[in-house]
């Protein structure tokens, strides 16, 4: 949160450029460029191991980069410790739910609102009427956003004895309850069924009528086809092709990151005899 | 009734430094709760002791104004050891406590002008197990207001996943810092109570025994709630002192047993927060595991789309 240019505030929600992170000799990410209009929805997309995730480790803030930068808004977060990037306004759900334990439902979402309140250690010891009146506030929030996230389980049920599919529902209540501009989402459908990732994906599309901006990244190639707005594909940390979701699908360097060359697939068949059916064309 | 008083008043030392023991537990416990595992606040206590002894020497000071010195004397020295302690990641704390306890009785046995050096101070005993009581109550009152507040939910989630709690724009370092001060609070009005009852402290008052029994207690009692501390602290107090009428030095491997059948069957002690959440909703076990879900999920969009 350095200076704010005004040219760049009307521009992109995320703009990020030349982004690189190495692990020792391998190259995670190798000089990134895109960036995410306002009020969108973007696909990050590409093959397991492409660096996807750890492009959003990046721009989160849960490890630094070697180079590039990343700005929400105008405002650039590179190099800001976590917390820090969670006050510029980006918030984040994880590829294998990250819930913590012992915490009900409720706790969870409200944990969330952290940024939110404004209670001090002090005003909570000594019982002040305005803390409890933030805390009966913060839960009446926490079970709306609950509501809206489509949670039917009780509020006080411990958050990890949920179904999969709702302990994400329930990691997406408690990333909005920072109340973000630009959300990142790890494979958010990962372990539902046709149904609940459709429904989720029109609560994707509710919010950013609303005026979030979210990233995605997703293997479920119907989602990405029906609600993404635009998207990138990576391949061994390295950007292949931007543009609308479909163009990224029947680009061909994309489904040779995917499903390897059709040269290489001919040969693989050749050997196995298999031929392809001729009724098929 | 009359019987229950008798064995009141011959127990009722133990009882007070049960609760004594128990404040030190919560102390330790106070840091537990965002992660830090922390043996410092033997340390906290020496502050906390020593300045009352030599405030009730040079001033006469009372028990009242030793309690706020040595809570301000165990804060302020928690504050001043958060910067080097929270640089450490969670293991070398741990290790760094354990030496600082050590050097703490180094500075106690070489500053005989403030301490007394090996000889000790002895002091007048001002309090009364009410008194004990008193503090102890005040403690746990705290503790109970910072559950689940916005403090206490923050230190929850930096216990669980620092990283989880970063994204959410939770300062672990922040938090941290925060309960190492309250954990300095607790311990030096700790220190003050011991000094006080015992009438007497020295290089080995609050040295390694008590680091690892207030550790031990807070392990026994349950790491995860405010009340175990007190509950361990107690019960590590009582069993000795019941059983030195039947084994004379058998104690300490009652200790011993004691904590490692624990460990074994309820591995996180006696008060449990979450065993209670479980059986609120009739849930023995953990459900379904995510696998399964995922698994159940896939047949269930096969059976859609075929």
């Amino acid at each position: 949160m350095t200076s704010s240019d005004e040219t760049n505030r009307q521009g992109a929600a995320l703009e990020i450029v030349g982004l690189s992170k190495s692990f020792g000799g391998l190259r995670a990410v190798n000089d990134l460029t895109f960036d995410v209009a306002p009020n969108s929805i973007f696909g990050l997309l590409g093959p397991n191991g492409a660096g996807k995730t750890t492009v959003l480790n990046l721009v989160s803030g849960l490890m630094p980069s070697n180079s590039g930068t990343v700005q929400v808004f105008g405002d650039h977060v590179e190099g800001l410790p976590a917390h820090r990037v969670a006050g510029a306004g980006i918030a984040r759900t994880y590829q294998n739910v990250r819930l913590f334990p012992g915490l009900t439902v409720l706790e969870t979402v409200v944990t969330g609102f952290y940024r939110q309140r404004s209670a001090r250690l002090w005003q909570t010891v000594l019982c002040l009427p305005s803390e409890r009146r933030e805390r009966r506030e913060v839960e009446e929030k926490a079970r709306a956003l609950l509501d809206r996230v489509g949670v039917t389980a009780p509020p006080d049920r411990l958050a990890e004895s949920l179904s999969y599919g709702e302990q994400r529902r329930v990691e997406i209540a408690r990333a909005l309850a920072t109340e973000p501009r630009v959300m990142l989402l790890d494979e958010p459908t990962a372990g539902m069924n046709d149904v609940e990732s459709d429904a989720l994906g029109q609560l994707l599309v509710t919010l950013r009528d609303e005026g979030l901006s979210l990233v995605l990244i997703e293997h479920n190639i119907k989602l990405v086809l029906n609600f993404c707005s635009h998207a990138v594909v990576m391949n061994f940390g390295e950007l292949i092709t931007k543009g609308t979701p479909r163009e990224c699908v029947e680009n061909e360097e994309v489904q040779a990151a995917y499903f390897g060359k059709q040269s290489d697939a001919e040969r693989v068949q050749s050997v196995l005899g298999v031929r392809r059916d001729p009724r098929a064309d | 009734m009359i019987a229950f008083l008798d064995i009141f008043s011959d127990y009722r030392a133990t009882f007070t430094f049960g609760l004594i023991y128990g404040l030190f537990a919560l102390a330790t416990y106070a840091s537990l709760a965002t992660g830090v595992l922390s043996m410092a606040a033997a340390t906290f206590g020496a502050f906390g002791g020593f300045s009352y002894a030599r405030l009730q020497a040079d001033h006469d000071i009372g028990l009242l104004g030793g309690l706020v010195a040595g809570l301000l004397a165990g804060a302020a020295i928690a504050w001043i050891l958060s910067f080097v302690l929270l640089r450490l990641s969670s293991h070398y704390v741990a290790m760094a406590t354990i030496a600082l306890v050590l050097i703490t009785r180094v500075f106690v046995v070489n500053l005989p002008s403030l301490t007394g050096g090996p000889n000790g101070t002895g002091l007048v005993r001002q309090s009364t197990l009410w008194w004990v009581l008193g503090v102890t109550a005040v403690c746990l009152f705290v503790f109970w207001r910072l559950a689940n507040s916005r403090y206490g939910l923050a230190a929850t989630a930096v216990r669980e996943d620092p990283q989880a709690a970063s994204t959410l724009g939770v300062s672990v370092r922040h938090i941290q810092r925060v309960s190492l001060v309250l954990s300095g609070a607790i311990g030096g009005v700790a220190g003050v109570l011991m000094a006080d009852q015992l009438q007497f402290i020295g290089p080995n008052t609050f040295y390694i025994d008590l680091a690892f029994t207030m550790l031990a207690a807070v392990v026994l009692g349950g790491a995860y709630h405010w009340f175990g501390a007190i509950v361990g602290a107690i019960v590590f107090r009582f069993l000795p002192e019941i059983l030195s009428d039947y084994i004379d030095d058998g104690h300490e491997i009652a200790n011993g047993i004691l904590l490692v059948i624990i460990m074994i069957y309820l591995p996180r002690g006696i008060v449990d927060p979450r065993r209670r959440k479980q059986r609120e909703h009739g849930l023995g076990s953990k459900r379904k595991s995510a696998k399964a879900d995922a698994a159940l999920a896939h047949d269930q969009a096969e059976a859609v789309t075929s």
